[in-house]
């Protein structure tokens, strides 16, 4: 009400000051003094309105300049009420309490009083201005200012941080949400807003986390909520986070709950195992006498890193199908027939984690697999199994991923043997028999099948002239007498050899040879040519 | 103690040489297949191998089959020599049955033997392996696909994405996937786009091939699955998934070497240049010198 324009050219007070007062005589003197006035202000500089209060804790500067063409010097005081106590020589004072006053400022100069908003100061606070002369003590009238620097000023008061909650963890590319109960008590102009930063430090500062955010909510009139979302590749570990509630003027609470430590956890993933392959998805044809190298290649995934501390250990298994997995993944199941249990894989040359930009990697198992590995393919003791392998994956926190080839490989048949060169006969005389059958040649089987023989052989010749026919020798497993021997015929004769599969080193089996020189024979030296052709026998055989 | 433990050793070696076995295989052992249609050609490869490769070899096959022995054909041919220091060698059996053959059971074996040098006075012992063949013709259509690899390659970003498929025909028709459809998730598994494609060549029956199918790429750099299904006769014959790269194209390093390569190109050829015309002047100096002599004696 009492903010009007201010008037430049001052007013009169009319003193009435009366000297003495005489029975027979009244003198009356009368003067007419100036009093201060407003050349400008008063004013709030910067404002303090509604729109743009002033926090508490913050200065509200009050600017003016007056005029007093009584003294040289003046006081600005700002009061809570329009009432002034004048007092010439001396500061005025306010009766209901006083905002600020400035100095004893200069006729003609600006005077500034500042007053520091406290936490229980009203949220509206009417002011009420004055100018008081020093030499007189006359006082102006009261003036609040105009306008959005006028009179009131506003204090803002921090919000209430009453709780903070979040959903503790997720999982990478999940979602982690805080919220927080706050409670702000400034409601001129509608309740204020609240908002809050989860920062990844404690520190805060000018309304900003002063290192790393991971959310800032939107203004909120009820409770502020705010989430981050977890990066798709993200180590699993405790992240420590931190909460702070300011109002919509940038205001910080100053509960005890400030700047409170809410943080949150990325959860442990299971690794994955991906484009598996055994032996490049090719059946496996093995060497003889000796070790074959069978690669398990694969892509494991780890969205916690691809990194070496994560993932532990990637090991592979190698097994026949029937055998299966469980009967294969220990190093005490082992057995090179059937089961490579265990082995020891690694990254493929140049592979890089580059975390957090990739959460793949592959790896390559090399796997030994001996020549009498069962075989699978057919006509094979086994031959509705295949091989398989799979993969075990563990990370850092024992998490394990186990996956199996989705096609498995068939082990092929290995036909493979050793024999001696040849039948040393000796010096025979016409008409002899080796009888028993006493020629001994070993045959020595490196397969991973049984074997059968074909046998057969050429006549035996003397200079290209003379022959003894070849169904003069024969054969058996063992020395049986001539008679009842096999003959070696020039065609093809299947011969039950019956030597077993190997299952830890090769085995042998003897063929024993007997020759008749029949009676009409020329004298010479015989040579001749005999075939052995081992062939997979029947699995009753093995 | 040691010394000892070592005399022993040696004595034990002396006394009992270790063995060295030459021994000479195959594998696999035979060659099957059940149901052929007259006019069709089946294969199979073989792996011919040898413990000792000291000497050179002669591979010598024969094929002991009633009623196929003509249609049967063996790469690299029926003899062929398996070199020192070699001790594998890759043989590939093919047979082509003719469109009148009966329909029947061909049995029997293709034998492979091994001759290591001159036979030894006497009866020496020949060493060979023996194919069990068996062949049977059949007029009834038999459609079957084994997917024997996947594999989803890193691309550039803007190529297509190309997926890699192992098939074997295990039919006894031409044949290929019916299609192949893909589902492309980002990392956190979010579907970003599904694509399919059902141009692809067919492979002969029982042949083994590399087949490419292609899907439009407009990703940007990052990991993604693909989760891969095969489909074959209306069904799904195989799926899986898949991880695969998309990387930021590179500036082509070859260009560079290129440039490189022709001003170091340049700076030689101008040197050599610069190297002849000193030469030549030389020579011409010389030759004037020497024509300058030659008028003074005339002089």
């Amino acid at each position: 009400m009492f903010k009007t324009l201010p008037i430049f050219f001052g007013f009169f007070l009319f003193s009435f000051v009366i000297a003495r007062v005489n029975a027979q005589t009244v003198n009356v003197v009368v003067y007419v003094a100036d009093i201060p006035h407003f050349t400008y202000g008063p004013l709030e500089d910067p404002e303090s309105s509604v729109g743009l209060p002033t926090n508490a804790g913050e200065k509200i500067i009050f600017n003016a300049q007056a005029y007093d063409p009584e003294s040289p010097s003046y006081y600005f005081i700002v009061c809570k009420t329009d009432e002034i106590i004048s007092n010439a020589g001396h500061p005025p004072s306010c009766p209901q309490g006083m905002w600020c006053m400035s100095e004893l400022t200069e006729n003609g100069n600006n005077a500034k009083c500042e007053y520091m908003a406290r936490i229980d100061d009203s949220e509206e606070n009417d002011w009420f201005a004055f100018l008081c002369s020093f030499g007189t003590g006359y006082c102006s009238d009261s003036y609040q200012g105009s306008g959005s620097q006028g009179s009131p000023f506003y204090v803002n008061h921090p919000p209430e941080f009453i709780s903070v909650t979040n959903n503790g963890s997720d999982y990478p590319s999940g979602l982690i949400v805080w919220s927080v109960k706050s409670f702000d008590p400034d409601v001129i102009g509608g309740r204020d807003r609240t908002k809050i930063f989860v920062c990844s430090s404690p520190s805060f500062s000018n309304g900003r986390c002063s290192d790393g955010v991971y959310c800032e909510s939107e203004l909120s009139s009820n409770n502020p909520t705010c989430s981050y979302r977890i990066p798709d590749i993200e180590k699993d570990n405790l992240h420590k986070a931190y909460v702070f509630l300011v109002d919509e003027h940038g205001m910080e609470s100053q509960s005890s709950l400030q700047g409170v430590e809410s943080s949150f956890g990325v959860n442990n993933i299971y690794p994955e195992t991906m484009s598996l392959v055994l032996n490049q998805g090719r059946d496996i044809n093995l060497f003889p006498n000796t070790k074959t190298l069978v690669k398990v290649t694969a892509t494991v995934s780890d969205r916690n890193s691809c990194s070496q501390d994560e993932i532990k250990s990637v090991t592979a298994s190698l097994y026949r199908s029937s055998v299966g997995y469980q009967g294969c993944k220990s190093i005490y199941q082992a057995n090179n027939n059937y089961c490579y249990p265990s082995i020891s894989c690694s990254l493929v040359e140049g592979e890089l984690c580059e975390h957090p930009k990739d959460a793949t990697l592959n790896y390559q198992c090399d796997i030994e697999v001996w020549y009498y590995a069962d075989p699978t393919d057919k006509g094979t003791f086994f031959s509705t199994d295949d091989w398989k392998a799979t993969l075990r994956v563990e990370d850092d926190n024992g998490f394990v991923s186990e996956r199996e080839v989705s096609i498995g490989v068939e082990m092929n048949s290995l036909i493979s043997f050793d024999l001696d060169s040849g039948i040393e006969y000796g010096e025979l005389n016409i008409g002899q028999v080796i009888d028993p059958l006493s020629k001994e040649t070993k045959i020595r089987s490196f397969s991973n099948v049984g074997l059968d023989a074909i046998l057969y052989g050429t006549d035996l010749v003397n200079a290209g002239e003379y022959k003894i026919s070849v169904e003069n020798q024969r054969y058996a497993l063992s020395k049986i007498c001539f008679w009842d021997a096999f003959p070696l015929g020039k065609g093809m004769k299947y011969f039950d050899l019956d030597l077993k599969k190997p299952t830890k080193t090769f085995r042998e089996k003897s063929i024993y040879w007997g020759i008749k020189v029949p009676e009409n024979t020329v004298a010479g030296i015989y040579s001749g040519s005999n075939y052995l052709i081992a062939v997979k026998g029947d699995v009753s055989g093995w | 103690m040691k010394k000892n433990a070592l005399i022993l050793c040696l004595f034990f070696f002396i006394l009992f040489p270790p063995c060295v076995y030459a021994s000479f295989g195959i594998s696999p052992s035979d060659f099957t297949f059940e149901n052929i249609i007259p006019g069709e050609t089946v294969e199979k490869e073989f792996l011919i191998s040898r413990t000792e490769s000291e000497k050179e070899a002669r591979i010598v096959i024969e094929a002991d089959v009633e009623g196929a022995n003509q249609w049967i054909k063996v790469e690299p041919g029926v003899s062929f020599p398996i070199l020192r220091g070699e001790k594998t060698k890759k043989m590939k059996v093919k047979v082509s049955i003719p469109e009148d053959a009966p329909l029947r059971n061909y049995e029997g074996f293709i034998v492979v033997k091994i001759l290591e040098g001159e036979g030894t006075p006497g009866v020496s012992l020949v060493k060979g392996v023996g194919i069990a063949v068996n062949l049977i013709t059949t007029k009834i259509e038999v459609n079957r696909l084994l997917v024997r690899k996947m594999e989803m390659p890193n691309v550039m970003k803007g190529d297509p994405i190309r997926l890699i498929l192992t098939i074997e025909n295990q039919g006894n028709k031409k044949s290929k996937p019916q299609k192949i459809e893909i589902k492309v998730y980002d990392i956190a598994n979010n579907l970003l786009f599904e694509g399919e494609d059902l141009d692809f060549e067919s492979i002969e029956p029982s042949l083994t091939k590399d087949i490419t199918a292609e899907f439009k790429n407009n990703l940007i750099e990052g990991e993604y699955y693909a989760f891969v299904t095969v489909v074959f006769q209306d069904k799904p014959l195989r799926e899986e998934k898949l991880v695969f790269n998309v990387k930021e194209k590179e500036e082509s390093i070859s260009e560079k070497t290129y440039d490189t390569g022709g001003k170091n190109y340049l700076i030689i050829l101008y040197g050599l240049s610069f190297l002849v015309l000193i030469i030549s002047l030389l020579v011409l100096k010389a030759f004037f010198i020497s024509l300058k002599k030659k008028k003074m004696n005339n002089v």
